[in-house]
């Protein structure tokens, strides 16, 4: 699963969002982030997929799309929406038939860390200075 | 030859972003709707006449597929064009969208020209045809 992120999500920033992620070697204590985008991969067992983004990037990545607006909140919660459902649907097109996409969402504060604490990161990267880290879970 | 267009996604920035790309893509446009779901695309159809869809396939309330099974239950609805953008790349799901009717598929993530070219294609042979959209 980690190769196929490693596949998919570049693609992604650099398609939709016109950034260039750079892999870190992972095993950063406590990833910094604002935000947990969530979609649900459901097949054989049921796997969450979380992106921890801090809103920095989150800002960054809606100024690249729409350079002429001061980004709102719901604009960065919508876009990291978008950014795990491209997640979402490019694993469950490489995981074969039989895997559906459950909607995605995007939590914020508490709620948020509730969904990653004690959790390792699955892979982290750099953005541009910023970090981002995806979790895997079941 | 102004074109009236919906557009269905949930994500407002896909929407807007859809309708930037449009707008730079040089068609000649006249109106372009919006919906966040197929329930609320089927209203717009309701009050207005579109000359193609651009359609995402998972969204909640009435999905894409879902959609356009509606859309093709209705003689006169089911003849309108559809794109399909979605991050949902299987294969039995394009197929199912074929089936009912879609004319092109773009799958999310996009560039900006892979939109434009789509869109130049799919008029270029949905609308050669007639001299002006409806």
């Amino acid at each position: 699963m980690r190769n196929l992120i490693r596949q998919i999500f570049p693609e992604i920033m650099e398609k939709m969002f016109f950034m260039v992620p750079e892999e870190l070697e992972g095993g950063t204590p406590m990833p910094r982030g604002d935000f947990v985008a969530e979609a649900t991969l459901q097949g054989e067992r049921e796997i969450a997929v979380r992106i921890l983004v801090p809103e920095p990037l989150a800002s960054a990545m809606a100024k690249n799309l729409f350079p002429d607006e001061e980004p709102s909140r719901e604009r960065l919660k919508d876009i990291l929406k978008e950014l795990v459902n491209m997640l979402g649907g490019g694993l469950i097109m490489s995981l074969g038939p039989g895997w559906k996409l459950g909607l995605p969402r995007v939590y914020e504060g508490v709620e948020a860390f509730g969904l990653i604490g004690g959790i390792e990161p699955a892979l982290e990267y750099d953005i541009d200075g910023e970090p981002l880290a995806i979790y895997l879970e079941g | 030859m102004a074109f009236n267009i919906l557009i269905v996604d949930d994500s407002s920035s896909i929407r807007r972003l859809l309708k930037k790309v449009i707008e730079l893509s040089g068609l000649e446009v006249d109106r372009i709707h919006e919906a966040s779901n197929g329930l609320e695309a089927l209203k717009v159809l309701e009050r207005e006449w579109v000359d193609f869809i651009m359609c995402d396939i998972h969204m909640p309330q009435m999905d894409g597929i879902e959609f356009l099974k509606r859309l093709r239950e209705d003689e006169v609805l089911g003849r309108i064009p559809v794109i399909m953008i979605s991050t949902e790349g299987r294969e039995e799901i394009i197929q199912e969208a074929r089936k009912l009717g879609v004319k092109a598929y773009v799958k999310k993530p996009f560039t900006p020209e892979e939109i434009r070219d789509v869109i130049e294609k799919f008029v270029g042979e949905e609308f050669s045809r007639d001299a002006e959209p409806h």
